[in-house]
């Protein structure tokens, strides 16, 4: 309704006066941030957390905005071929900036050439978790019934770094594993809680509200130290598997987006993660380390992972498509 | 449960969440009525702005704005056959036949009324059933999914005028659109044909209105005497004793299969008011009179989708997990506020849950008081002249398509889908099963996929669930049935169209 009276006033406005749009400093309306990832998930959560004080310091709406599927490709392509004026913006997690241009065989936008990081956010694991009624106690459980039972284990995914994760998994462990396709957590998590799927690899986000009713026990974490949400459960390497895809947390923008433009976003968000304490708060909440970087480190960090994943993706036997 | 319902009156009945449920009402109207402005849309952007009032008060806002549009949507599409929400397309049928005949202001309050009484017997269902109602969802697997959505689909094929093969190629013609876009699994581009702009693949808002808005304005161009007809015969506004008489157990039928299937994930919403119209129709005793302006294919429909609009909180509620989109953006509404919906829900945060409850029923209450004295006033809408009237529409629907993507690309698909409606309308085809087969596509071919990677490509898998091979047969009989010659030639005689 507001975007539909913005548009109407978009169009008095530049029926009545066409001439001084351009003089007003960054910004001067509306910002709209694309999550490629589904509506209530981990990643669409922070971005609303985030948008919502980065709103308060930047003084104009944000208006964060689902755009679901193809792992995350579909909204990342829309910001790619946004107009680079800092009013499109991208939130997304490691998938869509590591992963899909390495699994891509024809990707709908060159990563690098078509869009620039803003500024990180923060890191997370991903989890291996079973029903609560599994008989599934430990990795080791998991692994030695996937060994006997080859083919027989199944889980799902819905963005490439669950895939890379389990696929990962499945190659260390010596076990073979179906894999099936979500369009998002929520659904493969209704199937999972449906015992429809042995084991979940989930995010904290998604983990937390399941293992505080009851539903869901979580066995291995997929980062290099423990995670600090949950300080019981050990991670993969301590299980004896040396499965490392946590994910980064950032923002992107279009290339050729303004350096100050750039500037401004990258200063704003930092303060935000560093000092804004609901926001930390709902960080940990969900399982993610708060981690900030400046523009040139952030874009060292997404060159640096691309050839990380790209050898993951190749020790998992996964083909481009 | 009383003690429940008590602590829920005393939360919703605080002025500002009176105020918030009335705000989240009247937006919802607007939407509704307005054309590819969604709830979805509406309630992304208006999720910011509820930050800063008490959880409570946000669900019961977007809430509002929910059932309100659901509302709103089938004023247009009594009133100008332009279905303002997906769910509205088959009230539809009948009201906007019913608006034809001369009946606007009785198709509109019948729309009203049944909604509210759907609403109020869906807000006990809630309280009664939540937790029952929850576990629903997760019985289901995907293979009864499908079964589920196939049986919509023949229902939809039964339900169109005209031949049946002109039905089936109507749906897999919908069946294939829905499928343009990026693939979800493999990330591939199908049937994209190298445009950027279907990427994403097409819109629900752009095909419903291109078949519909546009078609019909296409249509009535040839025909510039049928609409003063219309304004002649406006005449009495409310129901006649027979209209409501009619109405009353289809509506009652219409909630009850509304509840059930509104909790069911990804298309239970949409089925709910084809599922109705379909039983309504089997049970009358003058089938005939479907699609010429039967004031039960108006109750029925609209009874159930209500009802269904009401009951897919609770899956959200009760266990976490949202059936849609727009319960999607709720689940993420309660995490901002701190709140995590679960099966905890009801003890961690009662005045939440009933508080919410409670002001789905004075929502209805409002929404009711809004829409019955705003009926004449729709209705006068009808007096207003097709050369200003058709325009506006026109306008609007530009307006409002453009405003959800900034695509302009979408307005040309929506011009395009315009002119091919009025082809298939001049050809004799029925659309909405096509619109059908788009709406439910998606999901059919993703249970599809999931329940055959899920059994390791072991076809079995479909035959296995008693539910599924009861909705299969179901799905088959009615469509043997349907083929076979004497069914057909009695066929011809219910189901033509005008």
């Amino acid at each position: 309704m507001m975007r539909f009276l913005r548009s109407l006033a978009t169009l008095a406005v530049a029926a009545l006066c066409s001439a001084n749009v351009h003089a007003q400093a960054y910004p001067a309306r509306q910002i709209t941030m694309i999550v490629p990832f589904g509506a209530g998930g981990g990643t669409d959560i922070i971005a609303r957390g985030v948008s919502e004080e980065l709103s308060k310091a930047l003084k104009q709406p944000i208006v964060v905005e689902p755009r679901p599927g193809a792992n995350g490709a579909i909204g990342s392509a829309l910001v790619a071929r946004a107009a680079p004026d800092g009013y499109t913006l991208l939130f997304t997690a490691s998938s869509t900036y590591s992963l899909n241009p390495n699994l891509m065989k024809d990707p709908p936008f060159d990563q690098l050439k078509d869009l620039v990081p803003v500024a990180s956010i923060g890191r997370s694991p991903w989890m291996l978790a079973v029903p609560a009624a599994s008989e599934f106690k430990t990795v080791a459980d998991v692994v030695a019934f996937g060994k006997a039972n080859p083919g027989k284990l199944a889980f799902a995914f819905w963005q490439s770094s669950v895939l890379v994760t389990g696929e990962t998994f499945g190659q260390l462990a010596g076990i073979q594993m179906r894999k099936v396709p979500y369009k998002g957590q929520v659904e493969a998590t209704t199937d999972f809680l449906g015992g429809r799927l042995p084991i979940l690899f989930t995010d904290t986000a998604g983990a937390r509200p399941q293992v505080d009713a009851g539903t869901m026990r979580v066995l291995a974490v997929t980062t290099v130290k423990r995670s600090s949400s949950f300080p019981d459960v050990p991670t993969m390497r301590e299980a004896g598997l040396d499965v490392v895809t946590d994910s980064m947390l950032a923002v992107f923008a279009p290339a050729g987006t303004p350096r100050p433009v750039l500037d401004k976003l990258n200063a704003e968000i930092s303060k935000i993660i560093e000092t804004s304490e609901p926001v930390r708060a709902r960080l940990r909440q969900l399982g993610l380390e708060p981690t900030t970087m400046t523009l040139a480190e952030a874009d060292a960090f997404v060159r640096s992972e691309l050839p990380r994943w790209a050898e993951m993706i190749r020790r998992a036997g996964l083909e481009k498509n | 449960m009383l003690s429940d319902l008590a602590l829920g009156f005393s939360v919703a009945f605080t002025a500002a969440n009176l105020g918030l449920c009335l705000l989240g009402c009247l937006i919802g109207t607007l939407i509704g009525v307005l054309p590819g402005i969604g709830p979805i849309a509406t309630i992304s952007i208006l999720l910011p702005f509820t930050f800063g009032i008490s959880p409570v008060g946000a669900m019961i806002m977007l809430a509002g704005i929910y059932y309100g549009a659901q509302y709103g949507g089938s004023t247009t599409a009594i009133l100008v056959r332009m279905p303002g929400e997906a769910s509205s397309i088959v009230t539809m049928l009948d009201g906007h036949a019913m608006a034809r005949n001369g009946r606007a202001g009785a198709a509109l309050a019948l729309a009203a009324l049944a909604s509210f009484v759907a609403g109020t017997i869906a807000t006990v269902v809630i309280g009664a059933f939540a937790q029952p109602l929850g576990r629903l969802g997760l019985l289901l697997g995907p293979e009864d999914y499908f079964a589920l959505i196939v049986l919509g689909l023949a229902f939809s094929i039964v339900l169109s005028g005209g031949s049946v093969l002109n039905a089936i190629v109507s749906v897999l013609v919908g069946v294939i659109l829905a499928s343009v876009g990026t693939d979800v699994e493999t990330g591939v581009q199908r049937l994209t044909f190298g445009q950027r702009s279907l990427l994403e693949g097409i819109g629900i808002a752009v095909l419903a209105m291109g078949f519909f808005g546009v078609g019909e304005i296409l249509r009535n161009l040839e025909v510039s005497d049928t609409r003063q007809a219309i304004g002649a015969a406006i005449g009495r506004l409310w129901p006649n004793r027979s209209e409501l008489t009619r109405s009353a157990l289809p509506a009652l039928r219409g909630t009850a299969l509304g509840s059930i299937l509104g909790t069911l994930p990804g298309s239970g919403t949409l089925l709910a008011p084809f599922a109705s119209y379909v039983l309504e129709k089997k049970l009358s005793r003058t089938p005939e009179r479907f699609g010429h302006g039967a004031p039960e294919g108006v109750a029925g429909p609209e009874a159930a989708n209500n009802a269904a609009a009401q009951t897919c909180f609770v899956p959200l509620m009760s266990l976490g997990l949202p059936p849609n989109a727009v319960m999607a953006l709720m689940l993420g509404a309660l995490t901002i506020h701190g709140i995590v919906p679960g099966p905890q829900v009801f003890t961690k945060n009662p005045d939440l849950f009933w508080g919410m409850v409670v002001s789905m029923w004075i929502g209805n209450l409002m929404l009711l008081v809004i829409n019955l004295p705003l009926i004449g006033l729709w209705v006068s809408l009808l007096r207003v002249p097709y050369r200003l009237l058709y325009p506006a529409i026109l306008l609007f629907c530009c307006i409002g398509l453009y405003s959800v993507n900034q695509l302009p690309d979408d307005i040309y698909f929506m011009a395009a889908f315009g002119v091919v409606g009025l082809l298939l309308l001049k050809l004799g085809l029925d659309v909405t099963p096509l619109v059908l087969g788009f709406v439910l596509g998606d999901s059919l071919e993703a249970n599809f996929r999931r329940a055959l990677i899920l059994s390791d490509g072991d076809w079995s898998t479909f035959v296995r669930s008693p539910l599924a091979v009861a909705l299969l047969l179901v799905a088959f009989a009615l469509l043997a049935v349907t083929l076979l010659p004497r069914a057909r030639s009695r066929r011809s005689e219910i189901f033509e169209e005008p």
